[in-house]
């Protein structure tokens, strides 16, 4: 990513109130980068929330359907004009650079310091400009209003591994609390987590079977991640870059307090000590509920081993759960989301028949952006886990 | 478990190769050897040498190798065989806080093929696994290895000694590609023709 | 490394692919006709000029280790039984033909090369077109795929007598990719080019009469075929090596 913080003009703006984020939120036509960004692209605010939970930093999302391409902006407001400045990615390959952002106070701009600004089509035009790498930006963008986003479906945009992968070089290991607090800005509704228990009994976040040179730096240590103790990987793994292995406890503790994620889904790597995790999920939606805040955690179940553990559990019945197995074990357990591969398709009236019960259907893991696009048009299902999903929040609020 | 899947594949094929070759071709005079290597000396690691950021730790990169090969040798320039040993990657302990020690080593398992020159100088090349192996002390010990796939080269100078033995000196770069770690090692070997026919 | 760093290097290979393949052109007006053709040694990588008629076969493995950023942990490397002809045809041109099969998924190549040689010096402009399938219905997975490809080529060789040693470089380029998941198809022009690759390989007797090649190719590619299951949707060059052994038969 290139380096776009202490930026002297963003430091001089006023904050957004919260009209004026949700007035800008929408679909916007491009009116220029078409080439590189596409024809339409939909914006959206997430915001993270700072470790001493009082500082919260508001971040402008752009999604555009080209490449897996997005935006992510701060502003503020100057006189009555609205500045915006950030940078730009395509996540399918690595080209990414600065870029810089206005609403001209004739192009929405004093509008939208209006009580109840009216929103229509133009009335809110951003012009801009973006670079290449470091580089300034010199190239010409601009994105006119068109249509609110999509929102008549509930629909989970769930991130893999907390938002992305190693191998979708972001700025922040996959698994990492750091993660958790980055991905929000991806598009995402909820994260997906991997959890792993450690030597000593501490469920952690981790997805390989072995301590590797894909997730951790480099520090003499092989092998089955579980052979270690807490302490152990504390003390000497690192992920890749520089985060040390979190806790599933500090993992929800960022995800609750510190964003605007509204879904977990633990998926559980190997033998897990379910009867702590039901504990550490009962503990967590409590407090989510006093706070009232949704935050839906769900105890993952991807094997016949684990549905076995989980069914031995006293209170599996009303333990929110997501099974990826069949149909039928999906009722045994009494999950409340079903959870099955996108490589066997869109199955219609298997979704139809997990509607019917009164139960959601995610499918996983999807990033290819044709079958994306078939999903949302001709399937029916609650929510896709991906790794792309600026890709998936583009077709979802792009939809009419 | 995919690792190990792979090694297996993997040698199901090397002997598909080698029994395949062993039986088909026309019958004439010829002569095949079987020729062992074994030798031992010293490595030294050249990958990065990791240790955990915030730890300062005394490292250590040299220490020693061993290897013992058997070639099938016919009668043309080219040789096949299997290679292992144990090799030194690195070490490093703790100078700081509290204790810690972690002893980092491989053994190579590697398909390798030889070409020989002027009767003195070999040339071998070779692919395969490496299991890598972690000894940690902290807190406990763990004492666990992970298999990499890799390659390794190297030169050697052979003097005979007799009809069915010599002496060889050799240079080698072993490269557990996954786990990135690379060693160059100098050894002395012994060779020995066992058996010919 | 910057973005655009990488975008570069993958712009400089396709210009390096693209400038020796014009250069390619240049031997063949040196060089002319060249020697006449026989039935030539047992090699099939190594650019010889055969008579009409003339055949040579090989049959072993080939094995790829795809990219840790494709495949990640899940690392299952099997080798592919790899069948190669080459065919005689006048006026310097043989028909290279060659067969991967991994029963799962599998790939035909089929291309015209023509060969030129001065002395142990020898060279060849080929153009192989290769379709390939897959399919996988196991285990949460209803998918099959297709798709076809095109490799320009060119390759020199030099006969040291008792070992032939080639040097080949080839375009790699994707004609189309079709996939299924359960009853939905997704067509994809794919990426017209994909990369390059850069094979040394080594062809000599190995016992008796019995020919073998050896060989190493490295592929810098933004698909290969072998992972179509895996669904990769990089758009970016990444290290394919390959190891090629086989019996000349």
């Amino acid at each position: 990513m290139p380096e776009t913080s202490n930026d002297v003009l963003l430091s001089e703006t006023r904050r957004f109130t919260p009209t004026m984020r949700s007035s800008i939120e929408g679909v916007y036509r491009v009116l220029e980068g078409n080439d590189v960004f596409g024809d339409i692209v939909a914006m959206k605010w997430s915001y993270s929330v700072a470790e001493n939970l009082t500082d919260t930093t508001f971040a402008l999302s752009v999604f555009s359907g080209r490449d897996v391409g997005y935006f992510v902006l701060q502003g503020g407001t100057l006189d009555s004009v609205f500045i915006f400045r950030g940078y730009w990615r395509k996540m399918v390959n690595t080209e990414t650079g600065i870029a810089q952002f206005a609403i001209g106070s004739k192009n929405g701009g004093r509008r939208l310091f209006q009580v109840t600004p009216v929103i229509g089509k133009d009335s809110i035009v951003f012009t801009g400009s973006f670079g290449s790498g470091q580089g300034l930006p010199d190239r010409q963008v601009a994105f006119a209003y068109e249509r609110p986003l999509y929102k008549a479906k509930r629909f989970e945009i769930l991130g893999h591994r907390c938002g992305g992968r190693t191998s979708d070089m972001l700025p922040v290991s996959e698994n990492s609390v750091a993660m958790v607090l980055f991905s929000p800005q991806l598009g995402l509704t909820g994260i997906e987590v991997d959890v792993r228990i450690t030597k000593d009994g501490v469920p952690i976040l981790y997805h390989d079977n072995q301590i590797n040179l894909r997730e951790t730096q480099k520090s003499g240590l092989v092998g089955t991640i579980e052979e270690y103790t807490y302490a152990q990987l504390q003390a000497f793994v690192r992920l890749i870059h520089g985060e040390r292995i979190p806790t599933l406890q500090e993992a929800l503790h960022a995800a609750l307090y510190r964003t605007p994620t509204r879904f977990v889904y633990v998926d559980n790597k190997n033998s897990s000590n379910l009867a702590l995790e039901r504990s550490i999920q009962k503990a967590y939606m409590d407090t989510a509920a006093a706070l009232g805040r949704e935050f839906e955690i769900l105890i993952g179940i991807p094997t016949e081993d684990l549905l076995n553990q989980f069914l031995t559990l006293p209170d599996y019945a009303s333990a929110p759960s997501l099974c990826e197995l069949s149909m039928d074990d999906t009722r045994k357990m009494g999950a409340i989301v079903w959870a099955p591969r996108w490589t066997e398709g869109t199955q219609l009236s298997n979704v139809a028949t997990m509607h019917a019960e009164g139960r959601r259907v995610v499918t996983w893991t999807l990033d290819v952006a044709g079958y994306v696009q078939e999903y949302l048009a001709q399937g029916d299902f609650d929510g896709i886990l991906t790794n792309y999903s600026p890709m998936v929040a583009f077709y979802h609020y792009t939809r009419q | 478990m995919y690792r190990r899947i792979s090694l297996r594949i993997l040698c199901i094929a090397c002997g598909f190769l080698v029994t395949a070759g062993l039986h088909a071709g026309a019958p004439g005079d010829s002569t095949f050897k079987l020729v062992a290597y074994v030798g031992g000396g010293l490595s030294r690691y050249i990958s990065v040498a990791g240790t955990p950021s915030g730890m300062s730790a005394d490292v250590s990169k040299t220490g020693p190798a061993v290897t013992f090969r058997v070639m099938w040798r016919p009668e043309h320039l080219l040789s096949v065989g299997l290679e292992t040993g144990w090799t030194k990657l690195y070490s490093y302990k703790s100078t700081s806080g509290p204790a810690a020690q972690v002893y980092y080593s491989q053994v190579p398992l590697y398909f390798v093929w030889c070409m020989r020159f002027w009767n003195e100088l070999n040339i071998f090349g070779g692919f395969g696994y490496s299991r890598v192996n972690t000894n940690l002390d902290f807190e406990g010990n763990v004492n666990i290895g992970t298999w990499s796939m890799g390659w390794v080269a190297a030169c050697s100078y052979e003097q005979p000694l007799s009809k069915t033995m010599g002496i060889a000196a050799e240079l080698k770069y072993i490269n557990a590609v996954e786990s990135q770690d690379g060693a160059i090692t100098l050894q002395v070997q012994f060779v020995w023709n066992f058996y010919e026919w | 490394m910057q973005a655009h760093q990488i975008d570069l290097r993958g712009n400089v290979l396709r210009h390096v692919a693209i400038g020796l393949l014009l250069l390619g052109i240049t031997p063949a007006i040196v060089f002319g006709q060249g020697e006449a053709a026989g039935q030539g040694k047992p090699l099939l990588f190594h650019p010889q000029r055969l008579a009409p008629g003339a055949r040579w076969t090989s049959a072993g493995l080939t094995s790829v280790a795809p990219p840790p950023e494709i495949t990640e942990e899940f690392q299952v490397r099997w080798p592919a039984f790899d069948y190669h002809t080459l065919y005689g045809l006048p006026s310097g041109f043989s028909l290279d033909g060659r067969a991967a099969v991994q029963v799962l998924q599998n790939r035909i190549s089929v291309g015209p090369k023509w060969v030129s040689t001065l002395g142990p010096v020898s060279f060849s402009l080929g153009w192989d077109i290769a379709y390939w399938f897959g399919f996988l219905k196991v285990g949460g997975f209803d998918s099959k795929a297709h798709g076809w490809e095109g490799n320009p080529n060119i390759s020199f060789g030099y006969d040291f007598g008792n070992v032939a040693a080639t040097f080949k470089t080839e375009v790699l380029s994707n004609y189309s990719f079709v996939s299924y998941q359960g009853d939905l198809e997704l067509s994809s022009t794919a990426k017209f080019y994909s990369g390059i690759a850069f094979s040394f390989i080594l062809e000599q007797p190995f016992w008796k009469d019995q020919y073998l090649t050896l060989g190493f190719r490295a592929m810098y590619t933004k698909f290969y075929w072998e992972t179509w299951s895996l669904f990769s949707t990089f758009d970016r060059y990444l290290f394919y090596p390959e190891i090629i052994v086989g019996f000349i038969l």
